[in-house]
């Protein structure tokens, strides 16, 4: 990943966080890459913190991919979507209006997540 | 169609340690118990592993005297309904397959995970005191938009209490759930009562 695409993924991934009934960002990828991931950093081979916001080019063609949580009193199609048309927005003030998005929701936070997470925010 | 759940082998306490992102159950049940202390990111960040102690701090939160309980019991030649509610966590916490959301958009590739459905089919235990969850199923092709998909729960219950009025309960919890967040033609919710528990009474809990 060049540069600007690691920049395109931090605007991407705080896009993401600041959407309404999005909770968390999980790193992006398989099981069997994050575990390989996981053992890398426990052993120093990679440093810092695993992609939450996955990028990647084919010629032209740029694919986002994430991974969200999502706060339970949301419902989660509808936060998926806001996701997507936030991103969305985002991509097309950056030349990349053509990018194919794919959000996936990996888990929905228990109530008294939520609960605890608004105790915490106001 | 195949079903994960299906496979004997995974029916058993000690499922695969990359089940649950490299970690096992019992290593989670560690974490809990460390008050997810000191913490430890391939836990936090990982999905599976955030479900699975979602269940697990439901399970304990139960009672604690009724988990003592279950460990006492004279040995029977099924297992303890404690770990087959293990079991069944670490499970039902994998990803699974990719269930599409509809995006209205052709840029857009939306999804939720069959992992993060069973945790909320899951999750509805909490509205009925004493009800746990064994195991949670999705049969049916939940990767194609709108075909018909039934929900077959396995579920512990409190002696003394009627057991329809209880699956009624369950039911309705898990329909709100499933309406509210996803997108599945639900066509029906079966519920097996597998275990029935002699809750202690207030005075006997253990703390």
């Amino acid at each position: 990943m060049n540069d600007n695409d690691a920049d395109l993924a931090g605007d991407v991934e705080t896009v993401l966080r600041a959407v309404p009934g999005v909770a968390a960002l999980h790193p992006a990828g398989s099981a069997a890459s994050r575990i390989v991931d996981a053992g890398a950093r426990a052993l120093g081979v990679l440093a810092g913190d695993p992609a939450l916001v996955a990028l990647r080019r084919a010629g032209d063609r740029l694919r986002v991919e994430a991974a969200i949580a999502v706060r339970s009193d949301s419902r989660a199609a509808d936060a998926a979507r806001l996701a997507h048309a936030a991103v969305s927005v985002l991509l097309a003030r950056r030349g990349e209006g053509e990018a194919e998005v794919r959000l996936t929701v990996v888990r929905i936070e228990s109530a008294t997540e939520s609960d605890r997470e608004k105790g915490t925010s106001s | 169609m195949t079903d994960e759940h299906d496979t004997p082998d995974l029916r058993r306490l000690g499922v695969e340690p990359d089940d649950l992102d490299g970690h096992t159950i019992e290593e989670l049940g560690e974490y809990l118990d460390s008050g997810r202390m000191p913490p430890d990111p391939s836990i936090d960040d990982s999905p599976g592993c955030l479900l699975a102690l979602d269940a697990l701090e439901r399970l304990r939160g139960l009672t604690p005297g009724l988990i003592a309980a279950d460990d006492a019991a004279e040995p029977e030649a099924d297992e303890g309904w404690v770990q087959k509610i293990l079991t069944g966590i670490a499970l039902d916490a994998r990803p699974g397959r990719r269930i599409p959301i509809a995006a209205g958009s052709p840029h857009a590739d939306l999804g939720i995970t069959e992992g993060a459905v069973r945790g909320l089919v899951r999750a509805a235990e909490n509205a009925v005191p004493g009800v746990l969850v064994g195991r949670c199923r999705l049969d049916g092709d939940v990767t194609v938009a709108g075909a018909p998909i039934r929900i077959r729960v396995d579920a512990s219950v409190p002696y003394g209490q009627p057991i329809p009025g209880l699956a009624d309960r369950l039911r309705a919890q898990i329909a709100v759930r499933l309406r509210a967040h996803t997108e599945l033609n639900v066509v029906g919710i079966d519920i097996t009562v597998h275990d029935i528990q002699l809750l202690p009474s207030p005075g006997e809990e253990g703390r």
